[in-house]
This record gives structure tokens, C-alpha cells and sequence, in this order.
């Protein structure tokens, strides 16, 4: 099965390639002119809030909605005109919809013509690559754990060897604790297969960890396709900054390279215009360290508001002043990340230093 | 996540389909041929002219079945609720010796049916004539249809609510009257209507206890007049009455909101020790049990050991009994190919035609069977001759009188089917048929089962609608038993009767299993 997205499309474009689509239900517009290219043996995730049209993308490409415009099309062939069934798309939903009345093993075997269904070797080996054993081709959907059932939902979908899997919050519904090792499974056996793969998720951690590509969708419209890292290093606005991660906007003027803000001089990433702009400061770039320690004038300084210990580190809300700032301007509060055994107490002042560069965004 | 999208109903418009909705109108035509009753009945009455029908109508032989009607419903319903409320309570919430045997013997009623439980006691006492008798009687036989509901409800009922009333600082009596009987009260009033659409609709029971109401007077009508219109006329009272008892049933529908609140599985509760009252709760229970079930069984056990009349012809038995068997299990089929696009299409669409339809097949099984049957055979003869007297219209009514029992057991099964296995399937390359075939129908096969069990079992019983339609030569088990009986052939009518217990048990049993009315309206 694997690399079925590479063969077909000779000299066209492969993977997956959604372009100018647009739904909506009734008078309300869910999707405004989509574009979005999945590049074959790729995981892509679809990052977006409730309600952003992202679960009705997936069922358009899959083939349960139609859109009012645009077209999709599999290894440079349109997909529209068919019917699901003829689309050769995996679907794996939120909940994995298991057959009840089928065993694993049939669940598996479902989309497999009637021949391979009857040798177990196929169905065996699909388990065997989700992570599940053998002994589980017998068991009742019912019987099974969410994170194995989600499993199956993946080996089922693959059988059939589609072009693209299209995965819908397949791990919204389970428990914090098997969240992690189902996706680990879910992604490893996708990468084996080498499959192509669209991921829908509301998770920005889910999806920074697992994509190679993210997609971030909002209000219909998709704002920015970028790989994770520089999706969180250099997002196209502040409202994908705080999205995808805590982030600190603070009003800045720039010139020549650095940007004058509350937190001092920063160094800016890339060539910014000079003039004023919103720069973006991700908390685990501040470093605190104690005020007393003395350091080089200028250096902002900060009280501690509040701490949140969540463990492994803690976040810090700082209410910055300066040093010499004596006349009592209203200085914005920062939030900071520190190890959690390194949070300072709350009402010290500690001394706030930026480590690495900072980036200007757009629309704060 | 932006499963809220997707499952808002303009999302399911706009869901793929074939650009023909042929489930809805499937699902619509059988609507229509459902309300071909009550089109007939305001059409035939509008067209009697009014000085006709004030004629007809305002008489005092009318205002004596009103009373007879109104004042049987009344009293019966209401005995009805008080006894079968009573018997739930002892039976499920205390701890009274032998509690799983009631619980089975509560239910036992309904393979009586009440014309030979009517037939029965009058067999044995002439006394039972007139209005009291049928209150007993009716009360004894329909008294399930409260008991049922209100014990399912009783079982699932979490404590939590008379611990929470308790701590509030209620005594156990106010706990129960405040926080308890409030929770009941859907469930007690649903029965009770049922109570009253089967008692607008008795027609054996009341005929043999000589108690005149609009159903057995528009029999006589028919049989003196054929379909007249004062046998119509009667009729639309009738009908008028039905839907009183119908809209009451909505607006309850509408107002039972009494779903558990909060998260959490409801806990069971210990049943309550009775202490000194249990020879009481004993002595009521074993009384109930030797008035509906006893008294029945054992006056058909007394005449077909030693009645005069009694007699044991074979040929007549089985013939009755293999046709009764055929029109229920055609029956079955019929309503099942009836019910599937209906159910179908109020489980997967959403809209206001499809509430209209979906209730309309119930509005159509709420009318008495003797107003079904007048409507058929006066369409049948005026419209379509070659279908009366046939098979197909019998057929016709019992599919109109019972299609609920199917719907209801099939919308339940359909709903488990949730239209993401269909997304599913289709993704793994299956087309439309072949979904239906391998994953809609075996997550349905049991629902239809219980449904087609449940027509099977009322076909079986039913009297009035057969009567009027069965083709000449058609004996069922019903209606040989009716012939006999009215000929006051009582050990001859024997046989028929137990033969029809014996086939309506497992009904009776299925009932206690579910528990829910909704099985038999």
C-alpha cells in the first residue's frame, strides 16, 4: 500500500489538492475560497476552532457534502463528480464509528472484496501495523478500549489501501491518558503505510507535534499553511500567535533590526520595516532571574502577580517597571514560562531578559 | 471541534442524496393511506346534510352512548390509574415476597384479551351486566397499560431525588408526594389515555356485557343500515372523542421534560421492608391477580372440561388457526415494508412535513378499528370494488390499526444506526445497496423482529375490524370464538379463546420485558 499516492498522476501534481472551495448550509457561509495542497506521503493537520468550517473541508473531500464551488482533485484527477464509495478516501471519525454488529476482524475487512475478507492474514497484518495483536480480531467493538477502537477505525480505513486518509478529531474523545499512545500508534502506522494523511483538529499541540504541515482555518477561511516550527516562530498574525501557543504582544517601535518595547531592545527576525509594529514574544523566551542579582542597566524589571504550577514548569504573570521608570506609567503585565522547580514566589521583582529573536505580526 | 456544524440540520441538508427522495415519498404515500380513515369520516359527515345529521345526531339514544362513553372512560381511566400505579409501587419499590413472579403476573392481563375476559365473567354471573361491570372488567384487563410504564419508570428512578428531599427536611410521606409522584406522572397519564383510546375502541367486551357506547352502536348500525349515514355519524363523535384523548397525548408529550439532570450513572435503591403490611400488600396483589387473570383462565378451563356446548372440532380449530396465523404473519410483513421508509425518514430527515407524517400514522392506529373498518369498506365499495371482500383490505386495516407497533420498535432500532456507519462504508468503497444490506438491516434485524412479534400478536386478537372485513369463508380464531360466544355457545366458544391466549402469551411476555406503552400504541 505504500506510496499509492506517488504512482498515479504521471507529470501532474500529486497528493491531494483542494482549491477555490466554498460551501454553505442555507444562507450561512461556512467556506470561503479553500486552497490547500497535501503533498503525497505527508501528514497535514487542519488546526481551527469550533465551528470553522474545518470538519465540513473533510467531508467535502471525502465526498458526504458537496461545496457550491471549487474543485478537489487526487493525484491531478478531479474527485468531485464521484460518489464516496469511488473516491478511494479513508475516513476515520471523531467517535471511529465501529460496525456494532461486526467483530474487529470483520470491521477491518469491511471495505476488502469478499476473497481477501475470508484470509485473516491481511486483516492480521492491518492489526499488526495499528499496534493491536491478533487476539483482539475476535473481540466485539464494544469490548474494546476508545484508543483501540480508534485503532481499528485506522486499520479498517487502510485496508482498502486509499489515496488519502482523512483522520476527524480521532482523538478528541478519549481520555488525556490514552490520547498520547493512540496517537503515537495512529501516526507511526500512517507513516509505515506511507500514506497520505489530512488530520482535523482543534488541539494546537496535537497538531504542532504530529503534522508536517499545518493548515490553520478560521471563520471558513484558511490563514496559513506553514510546517509547525515556523508556524509558531512566525505566525501571519496575532490571532494565529495566540492560537497556537501563549504568546506576549507588546507595541514596539523598529529600527534598524531591533525593536524598541517595554522588555527593552529585541533583535528582530527577518528585514521588519522600520516604524512602529506589534513584536511577539513566546513566554519561554523569558528568562527571570532574581532582581538582586545585578545585571546591565536598562535590563527591565518585573513583579511577580501570580505563578501557576503545573509541574514540569509553571507560568509567571509579570507586571514590568524599570528601574528608573519612576514617574509610574502603567506598564503592560507579561507572561512568562519557567521550569517548574525555578518559579519565583509571588511580590519578589525579578530581572527579565529576552533569549533568541522576536518577530513582528500583523492585527494585533 | 466543528462536530456542531455538522450535526445542525441545515448540515444534514445538505448532506449528499439521490436527487429523487424516494424514502420520503415513500414515507409520505404511506401517510396518506394511514388518514384515509378520518378523511373518510369529515367527508361522509360533511357531506350528510345538516338537518340530516341534527336528526341523526341529536336524539336521546345519542346522549345516552355519550354518557355511556364519556362516563366508562372516565371511571375506568381512572381506576385504572389508581390500581395500576398502586401494584408498580408494591411491586417494584418495596420489598414485598415473590417480587420478580408479580412483576411477570402484572403483565399477564394482556394475553387476555378483554371480549374473553368479558365473555368469562359473564359466563359466570349475569351480574356483571351494565356500567359497573365494565368498569371491572375493562379495569382488570387494561389496567397493565398504567402498571407497565410506571414500574419501567419506578426501576430507573434515582434515589437521589427523595435523598435530596429528604435532606431538605421532608417527612418520607411529603418526600414521596413532592419529589416522587411528580416523576410518575407522565408515565401514569400516558397509560391512562392509552386506557381511554382502547376503551373508545372495545367493542367485544362491551357488546357482551350488553353496555351500549358509540362502538358497539355503529356495529349495529352497520349490520342494520350497512355503512349509512347514521352509522358514519356516530362515527365522527366517535372520531371527535378520539382526538380529544390524542391532543391531551401531545401536550403531555410536550411537557415530559423529566430526564435525569446531570452526569453519572443513577444509582439503584435498596426496595422498602414492609414489615407488618406485607399480608396487606400480599392479600391486594393475589386479588388483582385472581380478578384478571384467575377468574379468565379459570371459567375457559371450567367449559372446556364440562361445558354442554363444548366441543373439540379439529378441522374448524386448525383451520381458524393456520388463517389466523397467515393474516398476522402477512400482516407482519405489510407493515414492516410499510414502516421502514416512514421510520427511515423521521429518524435521518428533520423538518415539518416529516413530523406531519410521522404523526399521522399514529393518529391513524389511534381510531377504533370499527371506524377503520366502516371507512375501508364504504371506500372499497364506492371507489374500488375488486378489493372488497379480498384478503388485501383486511390486510389494509390491521396495517393501519398496528403500524406503530412496528414504527416504534424500528425508529428505536434506526436511531442506534447513527449515519456515520453509512459514511463510514461508503469511504471503504461500499455503494448505497450494499450498506443497506450490510450494515443497516442486521443493526435493524432485531427491532423488526420485536415490532412484526408485536402486529403478530395483536392480529391475532383482533375482533371488531375483522368482522366487518374479513372476506366470506375467512373464520379466524376472533371471530369463530365471537360467533359462538354471541350465540351464547359458550363451551364451544372455548377452544377459540384458548387457543388465542396461548398465542398471545408471548406478547404479553415481550411487554414485561420492554416495559414501555409505547410497544402498544
Amino acid at each position: 500500500m505504500s506510496g499509492s499516492g506517488v504512482v498515479g498522476g504521471v507529470g501532474g501534481p500529486t497528493g491531494l489538492s483542494v482549491a477555490a472551495v466554498s460551501a454553505s448550509f442555507g444562507a450561512v457561509r461556512v467556506l470561503h475560497d479553500v486552497h490547500l495542497e497535501v503533498p503525497p506521503g505527508s501528514l497535514t493537520a487542519v488546526l481551527g476552532p469550533s465551528g470553522c468550517g474545518k470538519t465540513t473541508l473533510l467531508r467535502i473531500i471525502a465526498g458526504f457534502l458537496r461545496p457550491d464551488t471549487g474543485s478537489v482533485a487526487l493525484d491531478g484527477h478531479p474527485v468531485l463528480g464521484l460518489p464516496p464509495e469511488r473516491r478511494r478516501i479513508g475516513y476515520v471519525s471523531q467517535e471511529g464509528s465501529l460496525f456494532p454488529h461486526l467483530s474487529v476482524a470483520d470491521n477491518v475487512g469491511f471495505g476488502l472484496p469478499r476473497r481477501l475478507r475470508r484470509t485473516r492474514r491481511r486483516v492480521g497484518e492491518l492489526l499488526e501495523l495499528v499496534g493491536l495483536g491478533p487476539d483482539l480480531a475476535d473481540r466485539a467493538p464494544h469490548q474494546l478500549s476508545g484508543g483501540q477502537q480508534q485503532r481499528v477505525a485506522l486499520a479498517r480505513a487502510l485496508a482498502p489501501e486509499p489515496r488519502v486518509v482523512l483522520l476527524d478529531e480521532p482523538f478528541a474523545a478519549l481520555d488525556a491518558s490514552l490520547r498520547e499512545t493512540t496517537r503515537h500508534g495512529v501516526v507511526s502506522a500512517l507513516a509505515t503505510a506511507g500514506t497520505t494523511a489530512l488530520l482535523v483538529t482543534h488541539d494546537q499541540a496535537e497538531a504542532l507535534s504530529v503534522a508536517g504541515q499545518v493548515a490553520v482555518m478560521r471563520e471558513g477561511r484558511v490563514v496559513q499553511v506553514a510546517p509547525p516550527a515556523e508556524l509558531y516562530r512566525r505566525p501571519a498574525d496575532a490571532a494565529v500567535a495566540g492560537f497556537v501557543g501563549d504568546a506576549v504582544l507588546l507595541p514596539a517601535t523598529v529600527r534598524a533590526g531591533r525593536a524598541e518595547s517595554a522588555l527593552g531592545p529585541l533583535p528582530v527576525a527577518g528585514r521588519p520595516e522600520d516604524g512602529p509594529a506589534t513584536v511577539l514574544v513566546r513566554p519561554e523566551q523569558l528568562v527571570l532571574r532574581p532582581a538582586t542579582d545585578g545585571g546591565a542597566t536598562g535590563e527591565p524589571i518585573a513583579r511577580v502577580v501570580a505563578t501557576t504550577f503545573y509541574g514540569h514548569d509553571a507560568t509567571v504573570r509579570l507586571r514590568l517597571h524599570h528601574e528608573a521608570d519612576s514617574n509610574g506609567h502603567a506598564l503592560p503585565t507579561v507572561l512568562a514560562r519557567t521550569p517548574g522547580h525555578a518559579a519565583p514566589a509571588v511580590g519578589s521583582d525579578v530581572r527579565v531578559e529576552v533569549d533568541g529573536n522576536v518577530t513582528t505580526v500583523d492585527g494585533h | 471541534m466543528s462536530a456542531g456544524l455538522t450535526t445542525a440540520p441545515a448540515a444534514a441538508a445538505a448532506r449528499v442524496r439521490p436527487r429523487v427522495p424516494f424514502g420520503s415519498v415513500a414515507a409520505v404515500a404511506v401517510a396518506a393511506l394511514t388518514l384515509v380513515p378520518l378523511g373518510f369520516v369529515l367527508v361522509a359527515s360533511a357531506g350528510a346534510g345538516p338537518a340530516e345529521a341534527g336528526a341523526l345526531l341529536f336524539r336521546a339514544r345519542v346522549g345516552e352512548l355519550l354518557l355511556n362513553t364519556v362516563g366508562l372512560v372516565l371511571a375506568t381511566t381512572t381506576a385504572c390509574a389508581v390500581v395500576g400505579t398502586a401494584a408498580a409501587w408494591v411491586v417494584v419499590r418495596t420489598a414485598v415476597p415473590g417480587r420478580p413472579v408479580w412483576l411477570a403476573l402484572l403483565a399477564a392481563p394482556l394475553a387476555v384479551p378483554a371480549f374473553v375476559n368479558s365473555y368469562a365473567w359473564v359466563s359466570l354471573t349475569p351480574a356483571v351486566e351494565g356500567f359497573a361491570g365494565a368498569v371491572l372488567i375493562t379495569t382488570l384487563s387494561y389496567y397493565p397499560f398504567v402498571a407497565l410504564p410506571v414500574a419501567a419508570v419506578l426501576r430507573g428512578l434515582d434515589p437521589v431525588h427523595e435523598e435530596s428531599a429528604r435532606a431538605l427536611g421532608l417527612g418520607p410521606v411529603a418526600a414521596v408526594r413532592r419529589a416522587v409522584l411528580p416523576l410518575l406522572r407522565p408515565a401514569v397519564l400516558g397509560g391512562a389515555l392509552l386506557v381511554g383510546l382502547h376503551l373508545l375502541a372495545e367493542f367485544g367486551a362491551l357488546q357482551m356485557l350488553r353496555f351500549p357506547t358509540f362502538t358497539t352502536a355503529i356495529y349495529d348500525a352497520y349490520e342494520a343500515t350497512f355503512a349509512g349515514p347514521a352509522a358514519t355519524l356516530l362515527a365522527a363523535v366517535l372520531v371527535l372523542l378520539c382526538l380529544v384523548l390524542l391532543v391531551g397525548e401531545l401536550r403531555l408529550a410536550g411537557r415530559a421534560r423529566l430526564a435525569r439532570v446531570g452526569s453519572g450513572a443513577a444509582r439503584l435503591r435498596p426496595p422498602r421492608p414492609l414489615g407488618r403490611a406485607t399480608p396487606l400488600a400480599l392479600a391486594g396483589l393475589a386479588a388483582l391477580v385472581v380478578l384478571a387473570l384467575g377468574v379468565p383462565l379459570g371459567v375457559l378451563g371450567r367449559w372446556l372440561v364440562e361445558g354442554s356446548s363444548t366441543a373439540f372440532p379439529l378441522v374448524e380449530l386448525g383451520a381458524a388457526t393456520l388463517t389466523t396465523l397467515g393474516l398476522a404473519a402477512g400482516c407482519a410483513v405489510l407493515t414492516t415494508l410499510l414502516a421502514l421508509p416512514v421510520a427511515w425518514v423521521a429518524v435521518r430527515r428533520r423538518g415539518r412535513l416529516i413530523r406531519i407524517v410521522e404523526r399521522s400514522s399514529f393518529i391513524g392506529s389511534s381510531l377504533p378499528g370499527i371506524v377503520v373498518a366502516l371507512a375501508l369498506v364504504t371506500v372499497a365499495v364506492r371507489g374500488l370494488p375488486v378489493i372488497y371482500q379480498t384478503t388485501a383490505l383486511l390486510l389494509v386495516a390491521y396495517a393501519i390499526l398496528f403500524l406503530p407497533r412496528t414504527m416504534v420498535a424500528l425508529r428505536a432500532a434506526l436511531a442506534q444506526v447513527p449515519p456515520e456507519l453509512d459514511d463510514a462504508a461508503r469511504s471503504l468503497g461500499v455503494r448505497p445497496a450494499g450498506v443497506l444490506a450490510r450494515v443497516t438491516l442486521p443493526l435493524v434485524a432485531r427491532g423488526l423482529g420485536a415490532g412484526s412479534a408485536l402486529v403478530f400478536l395483536a392480529v391475532v386478537t383482533e375482533l371488531t375490524a375483522t368482522l366487518l372485513l374479513a372476506p366470506i369463508g375467512t373464520d379466524t380464531l376472533a371471530t369463530e370464538f365471537w360467533g359462538h360466544a354471541d350465540a351464547v355457545a359458550y363451551g364451544a366458544a372455548a377452544p377459540y379463546a384458548a387457543l388465542m391466549v396461548l398465542l398471545s402469551a408471548p406478547a404479553a411476555y415481550l411487554l414485561t420485558r420492554r416495559g414501555i406503552p409505547e410497544a402498544v400504541s
